[in-house]
């Protein structure tokens, strides 16, 4: 004990210094739900006000711009939406005739990012939209992209997307043209590579991945990546495939998070607060001004 | 009360990373706020409060991705132990304390990216090269704007051998 207390007492920073590295590793060591559990229950109440306050401080600047470039997607949206709405109506009258099954459609909730973790590496968002809005762990979170991530964590009234750009959520993919199917694995930036390809599939530069649908979680069919480069491995028994994903992680703003099917006539398309909305917007902007 | 300047730092410089560090990032390259304050109080307090706050300060970053619970913790206590160590050797000019910051932050991001993306060493090396070194930089010349604002404001940037900067 005394030899204990000497060394400290010589050595004190030094002991300190490998006391706090060992804590770290001890940590990076614990297994993984273990380390979510900790940082779950300190991180919602006590960082989320803070990153509230410095998003809605930082947002300000950007409102007028938005606006003026919201005000412009909306004209095209309205004029857009009437033509849709008469394809809507002749589609549905053509499926009756047709007597085919009632079609399911998923609800795409959009949410704003409020913010994001502090990390070297940004793989956490944190949105506005939570338990309250039907938001359960594990749904996936889609941008105009294509695939963006999937949710970590949700709390009644906010939710965290953990994106693919980080190191441990890969992702079953198959290939749009060919149907090969692989795992798509983050890399670098929005840089990934799909991995378990035969050597003798059929996979090029070009082609897009789309969610395989495999395991349940994430739907099949949405875009994740394109290929950029494909090469044999040197025992010739699998390809290197390299794709990127079209998405900006680090400008992300606002995503949408997909919950459950609905039948297709429900979706959001026909929401009647939308429908309220666009009636006003078409008023405002009607001859008169 | 003495805990009070550490965390009103603390929170000021995670606050500025949350808010400041995205929106003038370049590309992926962005300034470590966070890797500033560590040097800097590494600097001032010595050593060991050094690597205590690095560690403390690790640990809130790691909750945000907690993942990798503990990585920016480790990476912190070495930045906060080196600084201090740094800081009781000499008494840094503009040009050692570039130096000092730019070299904290680049040893920092290096053990990051190794870590982090262990075993994969190619995707390490291509952050190392396109990430950290140029993002390395950007925090050595914040690192040094945030040191001349407080030596503005009449803050003293005294290194643990007892020198001040002014």
């Amino acid at each position: 004990m005394r030899l204990f207390e000497d060394v400290f007492h010589r050595h004190r920073d030094r002991t300190v210094f490998a006391v706090l590295i060992a804590a770290s590793l001890a940590l990076l060591a614990l297994p993984e739900p273990v380390q979510l559990d900790v940082a779950r229950g300190v991180l919602d109440r006590a960082l989320l006000p803070i990153q509230r306050v410095t998003t809605l401080l930082y947002d300000y600047s950007d409102v007028r711009e938005e606006n003026e470039r919201l005000r412009r997607m909306v004209a095209t949206l309205v004029l857009e939406r009437e033509r849709l709405l008469q394809f809507r109506d002749e589609r549905e009258r053509l499926r009756r005739l047709a007597e085919f099954k009632e079609e399911q459609t998923r609800r795409l909730v959009p949410a704003e990012v409020i913010g994001r973790d502090l990390d070297r590496i940004q793989t956490n968002l944190i949105i506005d939209k939570g338990a309250g809005d039907g938001l359960r762990e594990r749904m996936p979170v889609f941008s105009y992209g294509g695939l963006a991530g999937t949710l970590s964590r949700v709390f009644p009234e906010s939710a965290w997307v953990q994106l693919l750009c980080s190191k441990n959520l890969p992702i079953s993919c198959v290939d749009k043209r060919s149907r090969v199917v692989g795992v798509l694995e983050w890399r670098h930036r929005n840089l990934f590579e799909m991995k378990h390809v035969g050597g003798n599939e059929d996979v090029v530069a070009g082609d897009t991945l789309l969610t395989s649908g495999f395991g349940g979680t994430i739907p099949k069919g949405f875009p994740v990546a394109i290929v950029t480069r494909v090469a044999t491995s040197a025992d010739g028994l699998s390809l290197r495939v390299d794709a990127y994903s079209p998405i900006d992680f680090l400008a992300l703003e606002e995503v949408f998070v997909m919950t459950e099917e609905i039948p297709w006539e429900r979706s959001l398309f026909y929401d009647e607060a939308d429908t309220a909305l666009m009636r006003d917007v078409i008023l405002k902007a009607g001859p008169g001004r | 009360m003495r805990w009070l300047l550490p965390v009103l730092s603390a929170a000021l410089f995670l606050a500025l990373q949350a808010a400041l560090a995205s929106r003038i990032a370049i590309g992926a390259v962005a300034p470590d706020f966070v890797v500033v304050c560590a040097v800097l109080f590494g600097l001032q307090k010595g050593p060991i409060p050094g690597a205590l706050f690095g560690f403390a300060i690790g640990l809130v970053v790691d909750l945000g991705n907690p993942g990798f619970l503990g990585l920016n913790a480790l990476t912190k206590t070495v930045v906060g132990y080196a600084a201090g160590r740094m800081g009781s050797a000499t008494s840094p000019g503009s040009v050692v304390l570039f130096v000092v910051f730019l070299v904290a932050a680049f040893a920092h991001d290096v053990v990051y990216y190794i870590l982090y993306l262990w075993p994969g060493v190619g995707g390490a090396f291509m952050s190392i090269v396109t990430i950290a070194l140029p993002s390395a930089l950007y925090t050595a010349v914040i690192g040094i704007a945030v040191e001349r604002i407080l030596a503005l404001l009449g803050a003293r940037v005294v290194t643990a051998g007892g020198k001040a900067r002014r």
